[in-house]
């Protein structure tokens, strides 16, 4: 239908000249109807009517308006319904689209669908990732080889080792996982070379150990590694350089006489002499350590088989922190007697083994305390650490970095 | 719906006061033929209640008539696709009202971002009936009323144009009743000036 609007519409909000003497105020009734138009509307039965209801007043009201109450009074009657007319005037032409009551109906149900899908696929999604979380960490996101996911957890709790006391407990140390390759996906390809070589050893009455290990196929009938077929290699180290940097290998043997398949790499972590844990991290190429590791994304995969009396390299470097004086004084790394088997090397001998040489040089008035720093790997996150080894004289604070696992030599 | 209607017919006294009763026939009857469920149907009492006011509410707070249309239809849907609101008739025209103020606020606050530079301006459509003067006095209005402060307007159109109590206006927009107070009559005074100044 049409919005028809009569001509007297907006004269028909006052109810005339009797009405308008209810109003409290003198200039009220001018409000907004009588705003004064331009000439050419002055015909407008409006305007006229609005100059009917000012009556005695006449104009005088425009004065009124133009001074601001700075008090604020509450709105008079006659301007609240001077403005409700207006409002409502403004917007009689405004009409419905025809299409608008079937676009609403057709659009309700559907917005009902869409809702009802998102919550779905919400609880779906967190469905999955309920799933799917533990089950890829079961798998090991950190693991080094592909496709052993069936080899089921970490024998953690076969590993007690007795009398080992494995003395750091890893809450007190920064833990971090030894970091897996940076090149491409983890496989077997890479296997080769010197560790082809070493993989002579006899097959100890494993058939499958004989099998290359080079083959992509998954090493079924192999043995994962169990934290007693690991064994310390020996812990190498440089002397520290001028900003008293220490960098050096972990080395792990396959000790058991038989191959067997790496599970986890394990994890690296470190401490100082009081037990408080020093940050580990992975190794990147631009990073404060970085002539001293190789470039990460240049290691290759380890590979998944460990043939017997072979071992992997985890290269580390300790850096100590800026705040440390760039000179100091002479900070001796002195390797722990790791070179038995890794019960025989915990946490606490290693440190003790540290070097008895006094710092030689008189440090600096604003030289940090010096500490020693410990550093340990566990193969298999789990047993007593195999690679302890002791950074003496150092600065406390610094990061300990460290590269994906090399194939020993 | 009730109350506005009354006071709409009261304030503005038309000569047909119950206007929605009759209004729109067409739109009932190309309505009832994808009636499904009970939603449906109260979602067509609401509509042929409603509808039209509150596209007249966006209408005063927004510059454009088919962003009106938009944030209307969108409060609709909302509202409507919500279960737990429609279960409550009652509040229904308050769920709406303050759709369609937040909707024509984000539409606004679009468009100062720069999203849609170039509004269509409110069509001309009672032109043919109306006198020149009406027109004049409308684009003045719709001048005055868009230079207002967004809360300004939000509290005149809803006090004056949906006559909501002050305190139903402070609840719709999260404010104080003494807010509601201060917007209004600032408002007010401010749109006095604009509209006797004779803003273009």
């Amino acid at each position: 239908m049409v919005e028809q609007r009569r001509p007297d519409d907006g004269a028909a909000v006052f109810p005339g000249p009797d009405g308008a003497s209810a109003f409290p105020g003198p200039g009220d009734v001018s409000a907004f109807p009588g705003f004064p138009g331009p000439d050419g509307v002055s015909a407008s039965p409006e305007l006229d009517g609005a100059a009917a209801r000012r009556g005695p007043e006449g104009g005088s009201g425009d004065s009124l308006w133009i001074e601001p109450t700075p008090a604020e009074p509450a709105p008079s009657w006659g301007e609240e319904q001077a403005v409700r007319a207006l409002l409502h005037r403004a917007v009689t032409g405004v009409q419905p689209a025809a299409d608008a009551l079937a676009r609403i109906q057709r659009a309700v149900p559907a917005r009902r669908a869409h809702r009802r899908r998102v919550r779905v696929g919400a609880l779906a999604a967190a469905l999955v990732s309920a799933v799917a979380v533990p089950t890829l960490s079961s798998m090991g996101a950190f693991q080094l080889s592909d496709g052993s996911t069936s080899t089921g957890p970490v024998p953690a709790l076969s590993s007690t080792s007795p009398g080992t006391g494995s003395a750091v407990p890893p809450s007190s140390e920064s833990v971090a996982p030894v970091p897996a390759p940076g090149q491409g996906q983890p496989g077997s390809t890479s296997y080769g070379g010197g560790s082809a070589s070493s993989s002579s050893a006899p097959p100890s009455a494993n058939p499958t150990g004989s099998a290359p290990p080079s083959a992509a196929g998954s090493p079924t009938g192999v043995p994962d590694c169990g934290r007693g077929d690991l064994a310390d290699g020996g812990t190498t180290a440089l002397a520290p350089d001028q900003t008293g940097r220490v960098s050096g290998t972990i080395d792990v043997l396959n000790s058991s006489g038989h191959p067997c398949v790496l599970v986890q790499p394990g994890s690296v972590y470190a401490a100082d002499s009081s037990g408080s844990p020093i940050q580990v991290v992975a190794h990147v190429v631009n990073d404060p350590a970085g002539s001293l590791l190789p470039n990460p994304a240049a290691i290759p995969a380890l590979p998944r088989v460990m043939p017997a009396g072979s071992r992997y390299q985890l290269p580390w470097a300790w850096v100590p922190d800026q705040s440390c004086p760039t000179a100091p004084a002479s900070p001796r790394a002195s390797a722990s007697p790791a070179a038995t088997a890794a019960p025989a090397s915990p946490g606490p001998a290693a440190t003790g083994a540290a070097s008895s040489s006094p710092p030689p040089t008189s440090p600096s008035p604003t030289q940090l305390p010096s500490t020693t720093i410990t550093l340990s790997h566990r193969p298999l996150y789990a047993g007593s650490p195999v690679g302890t080894f002791a950074v003496t004289n150092t600065c406390p604070a610094g990061r300990l970095y460290v590269d994906p696992p090399l194939v020993g030599q | 719906m009730t109350d506005l209607a009354v006071v709409h017919a009261v304030a503005v006294a038309r000569p047909v006061p119950v206007r929605r009763g009759v209004a729109e026939p067409e739109m009932t009857t190309s309505a009832t033929d994808t009636v499904a469920g009970a939603s449906v149907d109260l979602l067509t009492t609401t509509y042929q209640a409603h509808y039209r006011a509150l596209l007249r509410l966006a209408a005063l707070l927004l510059d454009d008539l088919s962003s009106c249309e938009d944030v209307v239809q969108e409060a609709f849907i909302r509202v409507h696709a919500a279960r737990r609101r429609v279960r409550e008739p009652e509040k229904i025209l308050a769920y709406l009202r303050q759709t369609v103020v937040n909707l024509s606020r984000s539409t606004l606050r679009r468009r100062i971002l720069g999203l849609r530079l170039l509004p269509k301006p409110m069509p001309d459509m009672a032109s043919a009936e109306e006198g020149a003067y009406d027109a004049l006095e409308r684009d003045q209005l719709k001048t005055a009323l868009q230079s207002l402060q967004r809360r300004q307007r939000e509290v005149l159109v809803l006090r004056y144009y949906a006559d909501m109590t002050e305190a139903q206006v402070a609840e719709l927009l999260g404010i104080s009743v003494g807010a509601v107070k201060a917007y209004g009559s600032r408002g007010l005074a401010a749109l006095r000036v604009l509209m006797e100044s004779g803003n273009g």
